[in-house]
């Protein structure tokens, strides 16, 4: 087998066989329940997904949460940044940032969702979740990268007197980029999730999350299959954009 | 070999072990914490069992519906909506009869009288994707009321409906983050009664201001089965229920009782001594009369509903009504 075939095989064949499988499973499970309220087939589910995206309330859903969970995104990892750039700089901002970032991480989601929800609007409190959430993900993975800088190259730097900005934008930024890109893929896949399970429970209107929400208490299981589907594509689309994107930023870098 | 056939003679009895656990024989009756078990509360009380083996469940308003998706329950009270969607082909279960006719109240920080008065304001509605919510939807829009469900239109000229758990009515009215709740009882008494010096009072009636001083809230579903193989029973049961009224009227100490020694372990009752009297009871309007009688009744209420929220509603075949009489 030549390489060619080879890794026609990895990428393409072998993902698709296996969705296939999942098809089947779903098929043979749907009809061992017959019954629609209890697991449709996937035909049903597709042709419901048809019916969703004809739906101008669907798209209205879809760009809000979208927007939603970009704005939480950025400032989960503009936080992040900063706040691991102090702790990297000074020693007592790290000790004091250490137990809070220990706390947030192990706060039940579903606490702080709930929490949110009390304290501020259906709109506003998802960001916050997911922003939060997200926050000791991120913070951990680009202070560790900080801390894991090549030193050897930081000191050459030094010694041939190269100008901070350069010595940021061309030896630091690109470190720190190789090394938490697969987590910021992750985390902002993990931030699609989080917003979703916070827009159900905060019943924020015009949102993936609410029509789940309506979905699941008017039995419309074709629905909610539907818009599972739609989020686990667009989790994985955004996975996949971060991936594209990180060839072009390190050649950039 | 022999470590794949002695997994799967584990597997074997694992599952046999269970099936002693399921007695077919037995009638399932499964209601909703709440009024709904209001309404059966005295065969909660005696454990009527008709010469038969019937089990009482009373379980939260989130599980009921999955007692009809499963075919667990051979008998039910759900609300009409949800009997609807779940029952209305008439394939597995009839509607019998209404067993609740609407316990919805709005309380809140003035004592207005007028629904216009609402205008402005954010009201929080308890399941307001379902019959409480809906039907007060329809009530808003029924008397030219504007209103609606998404935070940034909301204006001076329209009312903000915020759906709500149950369990933060209180906190909500207290931080001042709704002026107004939907709830119902018993939540209606237990909402007021944190609240001191008529802080917080009862505003409206949904019945009154439905138009009809009622409507059908709950059904009484009931499993082809059980009525092709035991009509006895199931008339026999109808019986007690349409003389369960009286009952809870006579011995209102014994309703909360009746309903908590059926929940399940651990869950938290709705009623208590603490909340439950002869104002509670009255509201929660319980009684029961024949769907088949009153399907005109239903079906527009159902047609109201709908027109609200489409998906909120099933289509009734003639196969969903049973006529006991």
């Amino acid at each position: 087998m030549n390489k060619k075939t080879k890794k026609i095989l990895e990428n393409v064949l072998y993902p698709i066989c296996v969705i296939v499988i999942i098809f089947l499973i779903w098929l043979i499970f749907a009809e061992i329940t017959n019954s629609e309220f209890i697991l449709p087939t996937p035909f049903q589910t597709f042709q419901e997904i048809g019916n969703l995206f004809s739906s101008g309330t669907f798209w209205i859903a879809f760009c809000n949460t979208l927007l939603r969970t970009l704005l939480a995104f950025l400032s989960s990892f503009v936080i992040a940044g900063l706040l691991a750039l102090l702790a990297f700089k000074f020693k007592a901002i790290e000790k004091i940032l250490s137990p809070f970032i220990s706390i947030i991480r192990a706060t039940p989601t579903i606490a702080v969702i709930l929490l949110f929800i009390i304290w501020t609007n259906a709109n506003i409190a998802p960001i916050l979740v997911s922003t939060l959430v997200v926050l000791p993900l991120l913070y951990t993975a680009i202070f560790s990268s900080l801390k894991n800088l090549d030193k050897d190259l930081l000191q050459m730097c030094k010694i041939y007197k190269i100008k901070n900005k350069d010595i940021i934008f061309k030896v630091c930024i690109p470190q720190v980029w190789a090394s938490t890109y697969l987590t910021v893929s992750s985390s902002l896949a993990l931030n699609l999730k989080l917003m979703v399970a916070a827009e159900v429970l905060a019943n924020t209107t015009k949102s993936l999350g609410g029509l789940m929400q309506g979905a699941k208490i008017y039995f419309e299981m074709s629905e909610l299959l539907a818009l599972t589907v739609v989020t686990v594509v667009l989790a994985l689309a955004l996975e996949y954009f971060v991936n594209l994107l990180n060839r072009p930023i390190r050649r950039w870098l | 070999m022999k470590k794949i056939f002695s997994l799967f003679a584990t597997m074997i009895c694992f599952c046999l072990a269970f099936t002693g656990c399921y007695d077919d024989n037995s009638i399932n009756v499964y209601v909703p914490d709440g009024a709904p078990a209001l309404s059966v509360s005295e065969m909660l009380y005696t454990n009527e069992q008709f010469n038969e083996n019937v089990t009482y469940n009373v379980v939260s308003a989130n599980e009921i519906a999955n007692t009809i998706l499963q075919q667990t329950a051979d008998i039910a009270i759900i609300p009409t909506n949800i009997a609807s969607k779940l029952c209305g082909d008439g394939k597995t279960y009839k509607a019998v009869g209404i067993c609740t006719f609407g316990n919805l109240y709005v309380i809140g920080k003035n004592d207005i009288t007028s629904l216009n008065e609402l205008t402005g304001e954010t009201v929080g509605c308890i399941q307001i994707q379902n019959v409480p919510g809906l039907t007060f939807q329809y009530i808003l829009k029924n008397n030219q009321i504007n209103y609606t469900l998404d935070e940034n239109e909301a204006n001076a000229n329209n009312v903000l409906l915020k759906g709500i758990e149950g369990t933060d009515v209180v906190a909500q009215l207290k931080t001042n983050k709704i002026s107004y709740a939907v709830v119902a009882e018993p939540l209606c008494a237990t909402a007021l009664s944190k609240f001191e010096n008529n802080e917080v009072v009862k505003v409206f009636d949904l019945q009154e201001l439905y138009g009809a001083n009622y409507y059908p809230q709950s059904l009484l579903v009931v499993k082809n089965s059980l009525i092709e193989n035991n009509l006895t029973f199931v008339k026999n049961f109808i019986n007690k229920m349409q003389n369960n009224k009286n009952w809870t009227n006579e011995n209102i100490d014994k309703c909360v009782e009746a309903i908590s020694n059926n929940l399940k372990t651990g869950a938290t009752p709705s009623f208590t001594n603490n909340n439950f009297n002869a104002e509670v009871l009255n509201n929660c309007n319980i009684g029961f009369m024949s769907a088949f009688e009153n399907k005109d009744f239903i079906e527009n209420y159902l047609s109201n509903l709908k027109s609200i929220e489409e998906n909120a509603v099933g289509n009734l075949s003639s196969e969903f009504w049973f006529n006991y009489e």
